[in-house]
């Protein structure tokens, strides 16, 4: 159980993140948990004084990057489910998201991912930035900077870059090599295929 | 929203309806032949939910992937390849049209596909196929007794005649 405290420093990020996100998150749970199990995240981040109503989210609009966090620990918490459940929600979260198909249409090599996901990150979020580097011919590792929200934002970004990945690999995998909440510099993923 | 935004939140919902909208199973797909985007309808045809056939390829549903990605390679060629016909791996005939589409730079974006379910037809023309063959063969029949007939008319005649009688066939 996420304490008082805990979310008062989450919700001290700077920056904003795109209602989309949310949007995947309401998909997510509407679909695999049914409508009323999303009425128990609201009531959950409403008890906690950042309510949300998710069918009122435009995709378009900016919400506090704290947010992102919040919504993440309020499912795992309401629905009580597990990190990698998460993880997995993630990993559904480009099968619910227009936007996001959309710009899948830009990924359609290593090259180009590596040249474009920072432009794309910055549509999506106004805090941190992710910086792609093309390791060899069968890894690459996509590092976020900036941007420390909560160990369970990594655990779903886990499984949102290799469903991002598996557009272009299909037997890409992902795992977060390097944590800030681990004592480093910053949030490091490798991203690796046969 | 400033007013940019606004529009493409609008273009977004338009968008959005007319997939559910689409009567006929359609796809999108990327330039690897992935699926990005499915109607409503192509989910009743793969019967699998929307979200699960996204991120599949599209050869993947087929007993011969490998036409699948020659419709595509054609299609990226020549702009189109339309009505190909293809079998899905349950058995369902199905007529396949993929539309490539390219940015202004003329670079491969991803590519439109329309299937269209011919099973009832495929059925309905091996029915009349059935029926056709069944006219054929009694109409052989017929013919060939109608025949029999005028021959046979045509020999009384000849018997009466020589009978010293009137013919009684005309």
């Amino acid at each position: 159980m996420i304490s008082k405290e805990e979310i008062d420093k989450i919700m001290q990020t700077e920056g904003q993140v795109k209602g989309v996100v949310f949007q995947t998150d309401r998909e997510y749970v509407k679909n695999h948990f049914g409508y009323e199990k999303l009425k128990l995240v609201e009531q959950k981040l409403a008890d906690w004084g950042h309510p949300l109503v998710y069918d009122k989210i435009q995709a378009l609009e900016w919400l506090p990057a704290g947010m992102r966090a919040l919504s993440l620990l309020a499912v795992k918490e309401a629905l009580e489910l597990k990190d990698e459940d998460i993880r997995n929600m993630g990993a559904q979260a480009p099968k619910f998201s227009f936007i996001i198909r959309t710009l899948l249409g830009f990924f359609m090599s290593i090259e180009k991912i590596v040249k474009t996901s920072p432009e794309v990150w910055q549509r999506h979020w106004t805090a941190g930035q992710i910086v792609p580097e093309q390791i060899n011919e069968k890894s690459i590792t996509l590092r976020i900077e900036n941007l420390n929200l909560h160990p369970l934002f990594c655990k779903y970004e886990e499984g949102y870059f290799e469903r991002i990945m598996q557009f272009v690999k299909p037997e890409s995998k992902v795992r977060e090599v390097k944590c800030a909440f681990k004592g480093d510099p910053y949030h490091e993923y490798e991203v690796s295929w046969k | 929203m400033t007013e940019p935004e606004l529009e493409l939140f609008e273009l977004e919902n338009y968008i959005k309806d007319i997939w559910r909208f689409l009567p006929v199973p359609i796809l999108y797909l990327n330039p690897l032949g992935m699926i990005i985007d499915a109607g409503e309808m192509a989910s009743a045809l793969f019967n699998l939910p929307k979200e699960e056939i996204i991120g599949t390829r599209l050869r993947n549903y087929f007993d011969s992937p490998e036409a699948i990605v020659s419709q595509e390679q054609e299609s990226e060629k020549a702009g189109m390849a339309l009505s190909r016909e293809a079998v899905l791996k349950r058995g369902a005939p199905v007529s396949i049209s993929i539309l490539a589409r390219k940015d202004e730079a003329g670079e491969l974006i991803g590519f439109f596909v329309s299937l269209t379910d011919l099973t009832d037809i495929k059925t309905f023309q091996r029915h009349l196929e059935e029926k056709n063959k069944q006219l054929e063969t009694f109409n052989a029949v017929a013919v060939g007794r109608e025949i029999k007939m005028i021959a046979l008319e045509k020999e009384v005649n000849g018997l009466l005649v020589e009978l010293g009688r009137e013919a009684k066939y005309g």
